[in-house]
């Protein structure tokens, strides 16, 4: 029994539960986690659920499903699902015949169709089929045409899994079930270690073989990309952690490009060929030129290049039509045929409305089943009394090959925890599976979400998540042979136009984030010590100006201020190239180029994400307080950040342009800097005053003070910032860098960019103050131009051809 | 059989310079029955790099090529030689079973059956209506064999509806080609598949070209100067049968057939995609058909 354990525990005896069996006892498969959990305290779970979110925002998947602006992040719910290995052992034999079903009906639909020539799957359900890419008929998969998919199951009131849904086109979820395991790792490490969890790692390697065979014969050691939709994408966050944890190129489709049927990518140095693409892009989103809907995503001549057979495509083109919901009707069928055996994995019943006998059993019982529109969208509607039900039906019988109906499941129930309490809730499990020439490997477990069942559950996301643990004798998987690894192509040198774009951004918006919040924080230390007197004024001026011109913004007039806490909220909060708006390129950025950062990166812009949002809600307080504390220690944040970078990124094209982003960008601050103070023009009394805050801006004051040990003259702070080669704060320090970057990088040695660099440093050693500012700056800019001209292609967008028409 | 020389010329002319560019074109005739090509090129300007054939869905002919360089204009010659049956040798065709008797596909289906399976549905350009049902209905009464019904639609369609090159373009809707009266050749051919799939029949897209000069004594075809379009209508038992509701011609002879599909999306003489900076596209086609042989002869000055 319970014994009082879960207090909020109140499954239905009724049905089935994972947790009690019908006289309400302890499941023997539970025993031991329900004893571990009810040892703590319900203060104790939350503290771990809260340690777990905390975790998942260090890895960066924190917001693993984020829309560009509106973050929906989800709960990581410490209990997890737990599945016996025998009844895994079952499941997972039905899931390997079904993805060798699913991939030989692809092969089969998109061939010769020898499934609907003999009637089995009727024609008019795939011709009729939103998912049905006719580019894709006649083309050959190379090799296994699904190499990577995911079956959603759910578990009836009877204790019966059932499949919901098979995800093969751009199949989600892999990167969640690794992210999630690794946080519960931490947060429940007695239970997970002693319950003898099979390990998710191991299928990594799983599918880097699979990937690996994908490539062509006469390529030993393949060039692999991960292809994404780009940072918009949902999943961005989970295509960009894959692609690190299996050592390959993260891509977009401005990346790659189809030339003599092949696919290439883009690199500093040229096109180098690419082997096999993971594609995460969905079918209509992979080929302007051919898939539909026609848009202008993705690599234009993918399908020709896949007709050619040159590359591999995990998965294959056209594969979201095998998991068609109005296919599952027919897949028993389908089995038979294509493997001689019955299906082994029972599905919730599916009814495909273009069948007379299926319609009429949906007919007759409407309100059992939920009903979708085949590309309507995957939500699915209940049939109730409602006016919009009779449409529904209305519609239903006049065009019933456009609908499919799926009947509603009593699904049995699991532990969840909320809060710290621990009560019951229904969950959809996803299996994630990978398909290689002679076998299929299966992730022991993964990962679940809990369901509202008052609403369809089909195409629920859910925002509480559960890690999947399969328990018990080491499952097939774990004893998987240890894959001796085929040696991937070094793609070290071949950084492509993108990447090399954003990493030159990342340095950029660091060092500007990293100013912005030192100059905020110096700015108010001044209102502490002097009030707003003349030097404080200046150095507003002299800060917000430079702010303002880095945002392409009119210049700063004092006149127009309304005071040091609007000024500020500006330079930090609201501008457009403000502290607030750094750290969110900093993010978005890191995160496109996240296979070239180390994992520390991860834990560290976490953190300065809740700085910043310390930081917002502190300005709106207007807690100066609490500003400069959230100040400090995003200033730590950052300069960790910049540590980070010179540290742990390995010296190559990709370290160079992070850096050469961050010397550019100083040296614009430093410029803009300077010239705000010397158009200050103070008289002598306070100038000092105004010396000693920009010195301290730019992190020099001491430096100063043990170089000169004297006042505070604008002639030596100008040498120890402008001119002193050794002061990694000066202009000449970050133009020598430059240089040395230029130097170093493919067509860095062009006329165009040495005599920039040239002009910038001869402009450091002008005569006149000013005339130094302004020589530099006008140098700086354009070589900033010809940075962006020599190695960041302009984003191509494809256009359509117009038609003509007969 | 007649032997005919097709000339199919596109021109684009962009606003600003291409990075590249990449094309699928149904330029090239595929064999039928009545109909076998005999010579058929492609040529671009500039270059392609990349020219390559396969076969679509449809079993249509399908020619992709890609330029990987800059250009401000593209050129298409697609030039085919193609032999057709001669008219005289047509038999006239099978009136068919009726149209509202119940269909039965046999288990096992064939090729043509598959396609006929499928060109019974909406497609993406063709989609069944009431109003086209309604506008059908008179040439469908109760019982009467499909093929008599369909060739009286084409004759109500020809009749009824007025060739205006002006009035629609690739966007408009069939409802407005219906309501309105006017159109062009791919209006009436999409208008008439949707008439036969609203009456549950099985109907297909068929592009390709009218001889330019009809032969002595005949009159110039209407879309003899660009690419043409008509439409096929799939009888059990005897097949397909073209019918050209423009011309109101059955089983036209003096076309050259060039692609089918469900409808024009499927069949497109080109459709690309370009690389560069936004700009206008200006785009010119010329069809040219001549016969080479029996019409050449009874042309020739004596």
């Amino acid at each position: 029994m319970l014994g009082g354990r879960f207090p909020e525990y109140h499954p239905d005896l009724g049905r089935h539960d994972e947790l009690v069996d019908e006289h309400g006892r302890v499941r023997p498969l539970w025993q031991r986690l329900a004893d571990q959990l009810a040892e703590l305290t319900p203060s104790e779970l939350e503290r771990r659920q809260h340690t777990g979110e905390r975790l998942l925002e260090a890895e960066g998947a924190g917001h693993l499903l984020h829309d560009d602006d509106t973050r929906t992040g989800w709960r990581l719910d410490p209990v997890p699902v737990l599945i016996a290995a025998s009844e895994w052992a079952e499941l997972e034999a039905g899931v390997i015949q079904r993805t060798e079903l699913l991939d030989r009906l692809l092969t089969d639909l998109h061939g010769d169709q020898e499934v609907i020539r003999s009637g089995v799957v009727p024609l008019e359900m795939i011709a009729g089929s939103p998912a049905l890419q006719l580019a894709c008929l006649g083309v050959r998969p190379r090799g296994v045409g699904l190499a990577l998919l995911a079956v959603d199951l759910i578990r009836d009131d009877h204790g019966r899994l059932l499949v919901l849904r098979d995800h093969t086109d751009a199949p989600g979820g892999l990167a969640e079930a690794m992210f999630h395991r690794a946080v519960l790792g931490q947060v429940l490490s007695a239970p997970l270690r002693s319950l003898d969890v099979s390990p998710l790692d191991p299928f990594l390697a799983a599918l880097r073989r699979s990937l690996t065979e994908l490539a062509p014969l006469d390529r030993p050691s393949p060039r692999i990309v991960v292809l994404t939709p780009g940072p918009s994408d949902p999943r961005f966050v989970e295509h960009s952690y894959l692609a690190a944890r299996l050592g390959y190129h993260l891509v977009t489709g401005a990346d790659l490009t189809v030339q003599s049927g092949r696919v290439w990518i883009r690199s500093l140095t040229g096109l180098e060929e690419v082997d096999v693409v993971l594609r995460f892009t969905p079918d209509a989103g992979s080929d302007p030129l051919e898939l539909r809907p026609a848009g202008v995503h993705g690599v234009a001549g993918l399908t020709e290049a896949a007709r050619r057979g040159d590359v591999g495509l995990a998965n294959a083109l056209g594969a979201a039509l095998v998991a068609e919901p109005a296919l599952s009707p027919f897949l028993d069928a389908a089995c038979r045929q294509l493997l001689g055996e019955p299906l082994r994995l029972a599905s919730v019943t599916t009814r495909w409305c273009g069948d007379p006998d299926q319609r009429a059993e949906v007919l007759a019982e409407p309100g059992s089943f939920v009903v979708f529109e085949r590309g309507g969208g995957a939500a699915g509607v209940f049939i109730d009394d409602s006016a919009a039900s009779a449409t529904l039906l209305e519609r239903l019988r006049s065009t019933p090959e456009r609908f499919v109906a799926q009947r509603k499941v009593r699904m049995s129930t699991t532990p969840v925890s909320s809060g710290g309490a621990i009560s019951t809730g229904r969950v959809v499990i996803r299996v994630h599976v990978t398909r290689q020439s002679d076998r299929v490997v299966v992730l022991p477990g993964g990962q679940a979400h809990v369901v509202d069942t008052s609403r369809p559950i089909f195409a629920q996301r859910g925002d509480v998540a559960k890690d999947v643990w399969v328990i018990g004798a080491a499952s097939p998987v774990s004893s998987l042979p240890v894959e001796l690894e085929l040696p991937q192509v070094d793609f070290r040198t071949s950084l492509t136009s993108r990447a090399a774009e954003a990493l030159f951004w990342l340095g950029r918006n660091a060092e500007r984030a990293e100013s912005l919040a030192r100059y905020g924080r110096v700015l108010l230390n001044r209102a502490d010590e002097f009030g707003r007197d003349e030097s404080g004024l200046a150095y507003e001026h002299a800060v917000f100006s430079g702010a303002a011109a880095l945002s392409g913004e009119p210049s700063y007039d004092p006149a127009a201020s309304n005071g040091l806490w609007s000024e500020l909220d500006q330079a930090l909060i609201s501008r457009r190239g403000g502290l607030v708006a750094g750290l969110d390129h900093l993010q978005r950025g890191a995160g496109t180029v996240r296979e070239y950062l180390s994992q520390t990166t991860w834990r560290l812009i976490a953190s300065l994400q809740r700085d910043r949002q310390s930081l917002v809600d502190a300005m709106h307080a207007q807690d100066q307080l609490a500003v400069v504390e959230a100040l400090d220690r995003m200033m730590l944040g950052l300069a960790a950040f910049a540590g980070l970078s010179n540290e742990s990124v390995v010296r190559g094209w990709s370290w160079r342009f992070l850096d050469l982003g961050r010397r550019v960008e100083r040296s614009l601050l430093l410029l803009g800097l300077l010239e705000a103070t010397l158009l200050a023009d103070l008289p002598p009394e306070t100038a000092p005053r105004l010396n000693e805050v920009v010195l301290s801006s730019c992190e020099s004051l001491v430096a100063y003070r043990r170089r000169y040990r004297s006042d505070l003259r604008l002639e030596p702070m100008m040498a120890l910032l402008v001119s002193d080669a050794d002061n990694p704060r000066s202009l000449s320090f970050q133009l020598d860098l430059i240089g040395t970057h230029l130097f170093e990088l493919p067509s860095g040695r062009s006329d165009r960019l040495l005599s920039l660099v040239g002009e910038a440093r001869r402009g450091a050693h002008a005569p006149g103050l000013l005339e130094l500012v302004l020589t530099a700056r006008g140098a700086l800019l354009p070589l900033l131009e010809a940075i962006h001209e020599t190695w960041f292609t302009p984003a191509q967008t494809p256009r359509r051809l117009r038609a003509s028409r007969p | 059989m007649t032997l005919y020389r097709v000339v199919h010329r596109t021109d684009y002319r962009y606003g600003s310079k291409v990075i590249a560019g990449q094309t699928v074109a149904h330029l090239a005739p595929r064999s039928t029955p009545w109909q076998r090509p005999v010579r058929w090129s492609i040529r671009t300007e500039p270059d392609t790099d990349d020219v390559r054939t396969h076969v679509d869905a449809f079993g249509n002919p399908t020619t992709y090529f890609a330029i990987a360089r800059p250009h401000d204009s593209l050129s298409v010659i697609a030039t085919s030689e193609v032999e057709v049956a001669s008219c005289e040798h047509a038999a006239p065709p099978e009136p068919g079973p009726a149209w509202d008797a119940p269909v039965t596909w046999p288990k096992h289906s064939g090729s043509d059956e598959l396609l006929a399976r499928m060109c019974r549905l909406d497609s993406p350009l063709v989609a069944a209506t009431d109003d086209l049902r309604d506008f059908a209905a008179p040439s469908f009464p109760a019982g009467r064999p499909m093929a008599d019904g369909a060739i009286d639609l084409m004759h109500r369609i020809f009749s009824s509806f007025a060739f205006d090159p002006n009035f629609s373009d690739l966007s408009t809707p069939l409802a407005e080609v219906l309501a309105h009266r006017r159109g062009v050749c791919q209006d009436f051919a999409h208008l008439m598949i949707g008439c036969l799939r609203s009456h549950g029949l099985s109907a297909r897209y068929v592009s390709g070209y009218i001889e330019t000069q009809p032969p002595v004594g005949q009159p110039k075809l209407i879309g003899a100067d660009a690419s043409h379009a008509w439409c096929s209508l799939y009888v059990p038992g005897s097949g397909w049968l073209d019918l050209d509701p423009t011309n109101d011609h059955v089983r036209p002879c003096r076309h050259v057939t060039v692609a089918w599909g469900r409808d024009y999306g499927d069949v497109a003489p080109l459709r690309g995609v370009v690389f560069g900076p936004p700009g206008k596209q200006e785009l010119t086609v010329s069809v040219d058909v001549q016969r080479l042989d029996d019409g050449l002869v009874s042309r020739r000055p004596a």
